[in-house]
């Protein structure tokens, strides 16, 4: 528990923007790939879609 | 020699033999203590079940020596050692009820002995069983344990006191765990595999009072490393605190109302310790005002005479600002509470890095709190008229001739890169300027390097590197696109001066440059083309160092971004980094955590450059095939996790290699033929990790969008493999996700599939 008495656990700070550029660079993927798709503007948009097409593909 | 031999069948006699050296009546002290820690050494360093079968043979020579009727002290010490080793592997054991019972009453024995050692030993002994048996505790916690560690806690023995802390620490862990687990039972229906028996709660009158009594007692000298049971109090409280929530309040806010504005400067800080130790288990309702009470008092203290004092205020200040920043954002606190933080970044090394800490959680939350509108960056906020004060103080700390102590000048460029990072439109004159100011101090420390002679200097110059490139990488995410291109030349140049000096060869510089870099393409896009020729030397370094895999994934992540901004014009360069990927691939020394992170940019190659990428399908496929047959021991959740990595890194390639080969729109290119032998080998594998117990949303996210994918490039074709149960019902789960991506995308797949199986004829 050593780490954990006062902010020593934020001292790695490199790890840290290890761990954004990843999120970041997996971000810009999912966008990329969601643009090829036509669908970036609604993913991008609140949270408040629906399951709008029913609980079966039949 | 038993650490290679046993693992592998050979010297079975061992064990039996170290048995006897303990248990003959014959055996001398001497030979009893030298197998005693031998058996310690054995079980230290073995894997656990090579010994598991071997446990009972184990424990009766441990326990022999262990016994209070054993007269040496030496064998005594030895014994209890050796348990503390073998502990992990003796789960058999602790399951049978008296075997349990005579193995904790030997250790709660060994617990009272006049010997300092053994009994640290001992209680050492306690505090692993209690984490790993935490089940079979109850009938020895009331009558045995809580009593033996109260005890201990209040030892005037730092050694013993430090184990008695460590016992409570890691109950309020366990049960901090426990309480997680049992929500997530809830929220999914069903039973918790373990409980909670709140020993926590239970214990909390009496703990606290012994763990205030020990934050007194603080060390004078001010080392870093120096672990002792003031700063193990502190701690545990935070523990306690998040176990007993809000519980803990009427226990420690006596001590703290008591003590903050004593005479003594160690109950002042213990006051303080306690205060912004137990903040982060209350709930909002109690925390909120509790600390708008004590702001003025916390604001003072950051003038109090003693360094600890200090040190703790701004530390505190700094839970704050990430517990419940709208305590101390508002308008009556703020001013004086900025006056009191830039005050104190003149302080000593100590304090200022703990107040540059506080800048970091308050440039966060103050960003948090502006109003955004429709636009992602707000226009101003509460912090925009000292703004530009902050930075340039914040430089100035950078800059201190004592930053290499206590971490400072880390926390200062940390602070200055998230103030940045967290500012609205109106401070933007102050990032521009610190951009300039950072770019000349990256030029005027590659202009230092001829001086660097020793090899702390050299540690410290590569350090003060990173940082600067860390820092860059953090303004230019701010730059706007209009001014991007005009300080272009500028950075790239800086930064190619980084990768070709010798810093740039320390692999801690060479990892923030690529990342600085990947900034710089992403804000630049297209007109990165015009460095390549001259960069692609130094990305494919990167591509090539196996051994730092750190800066590798660096340089696989920019590869990536590299791709979305110049698509089809990366073709020139991807012969060879296709080669230096598959390279990769290939080589078993190499970090595993690089290997999914190529297979991901594979889809950003295949995305960027479309047909081009056709004559690297065949080899590609071939890794991707070979990646989703990889297996690995379900009982090693790190190796678990690994998997779920690959297995989500080959669904993300083949969706750029779908997407690539088929092409934008809604026509088809004849690319995407290539890809037709192998759909039902990948539609298999998307059925394998749909059908897993333990997939995960991201997992169904990809695999939603690929249904999609395969549903636009195959048409009616591929239906029949896709409308399947296992991939059906994912679909239907996926569409209930939390994650608006994950929801949206099962929707959209449904949608496509749904569209082309209208276009099929109707069955007579």
């Amino acid at each position: 528990f050593k780490d954990l008495y006062k902010n020593r656990e934020k001292s790695n700070n490199q790890e840290e923007r290890r761990k954004k550029m990843l999120e970041v660079q997996k971000c810009n993927r999912n966008a990329t790939t969601d643009t090829f798709r036509g669908i970036l503007d609604i993913v991008n948009s609140v949270d408040t879609t629906e399951d709008y097409f029913g609980s079966t593909t039949q | 020699v038993a650490v290679a031999e046993l693992p592998v069948g050979q010297w079975n006699d061992l064990i039996p033999i170290l048995v006897e050296n303990v248990v003959h009546v014959q055996s001398t002290e001497l030979k009893k203590e030298a197998t005693l820690e031998a058996i310690g050494y054995i079980c230290q360093d073995i894997d656990a079940e090579v010994l598991t079968e071997r446990s009972n043979q184990i424990l009766t020579a441990i326990i022999h020596g262990m016994r209070s009727t054993e007269p040496s002290n030496h064998v005594r010490l030895a014994a209890t050692q050796a348990l503390l080793n073998s502990l992990e592997f003796t789960r058999a054991n602790f399951e049978k009820e008296n075997e349990r019972n005579f193995i904790m009453e030997v250790v709660c024995e060994a617990t009272q002995s006049s010997d300092m050692r053994i009994s640290v030993a001992a209680l050492q002994c306690l505090v692993k069983i209690l984490s790993l048996y935490y089940q079979h505790m109850e009938p020895y916690m009331g009558q045995a344990l809580f009593p033996i560690t109260l005890e201990a806690m209040k030892s005037d023995i730092d050694e013993i006191s430090l184990q008695g802390i460590e016992f409570w620490s890691n109950v309020s862990d366990e049960e901090i765990d426990l309480a997680i687990e049992e929500a997530e039972a809830v929220e999914a229906g069903r039973p918790p595999t373990r409980t909670s028996r709140f020993y926590a709660r239970g214990a909390l009158q009496y703990l606290a009072p012994v763990l205030m009594q020990k934050l007194t007692k603080q060390d004078d000298s001010d080392d870093e490393l120096e672990w002792n049971p003031s700063k193990a109090a502190s701690v545990c409280l935070m523990l306690l605190s998040n176990c007993c929530e809000d519980e803990i309040v009427p226990h420690v806010l006596p001590f703290i109302n008591c003590n903050i504005k004593s005479e003594n400067w160690r109950y002042r800080e213990a006051a303080l310790m306690a205060f912004g130790s137990i903040l982060g288990g209350l709930g909002a309702n109690t925390l909120k005002p509790l600390v708008e009470n004590a702001m003025p008092t916390l604001i003072e203290a950051m003038y109090d005479s003693s360094i600890a004092v200090r040190d703790t205020a701004a530390w505190t200040f700094g839970r704050i600002c990430e517990i419940v920043p709208e305590a101390a954002i508002n308008e009556t606190y703020l001013k004086p509470l900025l006056e009191s933080l830039v005050n104190g970044l003149k302080a000593e090394p100590r304090v200022a890095a703990n107040v540059c800490w506080a800048f970091t959680g308050l440039a966060e939350a103050a960003y948090e709190a502006a109003d955004g509108g429709d636009s992602n960056q707000p226009k101003t906020y509460c912090m925009s008229n000292y703004f530009d004060f902050i930075v340039q103080r914040l430089l100035e700390t950078t800059d201190r001739q004592d930053a290499a102590q206590h971490n400072l000048r880390s926390a200062a460029y940390e602070a200055l890169m998230e103030m940045v990072k967290n500012s609205p439109s109106d401070c933007y004159v102050t990032v521009q300027k610190t951009t300039m100011v950072i770019l000349e101090r990256l030029q005027q420390v590659l202009q230092m390097e001829i001086h660097v002679s020793s090899q702390a200097d050299r540690s410290q110059f590569n350090d003060l590197q990173s940082l600067l490139c860390a820092t860059l990488h953090s303004v230019l995410k701010k730059v706007t696109p209009d001014d991007a291109p005009q300080i272009s030349d500028t950075i790239m140049t800086a930064l190619l001066t980084v990768f070709a000096s010798n810093a740039g060869k320390a692999g801690s510089v060479q990892e923030d440059a690529l990342m600085a870099v990947s900034t710089l393409v992403e804000v630049l896009g297209e007109e990165f083309l015009k460095y390549m020729d001259t960069f692609k030397k130094y990305l494919y370094t990167g591509l090539k160092n196996h051994q730092e895999y750190q800066v590798c994934i660096a340089a696989v992540g920019l590869t990536g971004d590299i791709c979305r901004a110049l698509k089809n014009k990366m073709a020139p360069y991807c012969d060879e980094i296709i080669v230096l990927l598959l390279e990769n691939l290939g080589d078993p020394s190499i970090h595993r955590s690089v290997k999914p992170e190529i297979l991901s940019v594979f889809g950003d190659i295949a995305l960027s450059i479309g047909s081009d990428f056709g004559k690297y399908f065949d080899v590609v496929m071939q890794m991707l095939l070979q990646a989703s047959n990889a297996q690995v021991d379900h009982n090693d959740y790190d190796m678990v996790e690994y998997l779920g990595e690959l297995r989500e890194s080959v669904l993300e390639a083949y969706t750029g290699i779908i997407q690539g080969l088929k092409g934008v729109g809604s026509q088809v290119r004849p690319d995407i033929a290539i890809v037709e032998p192998h759909v039902p080998a990948i539609v298999n594998f998307m059925i394998q990790v749909a059908n897993e117990e333990d997939r995960t949303d991201a997992q169904m996210a990809v695999i939603s969008g690929l249904m999609g994918d395969l549903t636009n490039a195959f048409g009616a074709h591929v239906l029949p493999m896709l409308d399947t149960k296992p991939l059906t019902d994912m679909l239907q789960v996926a569409r209930r996700s939390r994650v608006a991506r994950t929801k949206t995308l099962a929707n959209w797949a449904t949608k496509e599939m749904r569209r082309v199986k209208q276009t099929l004829p109707l069955a007579s």
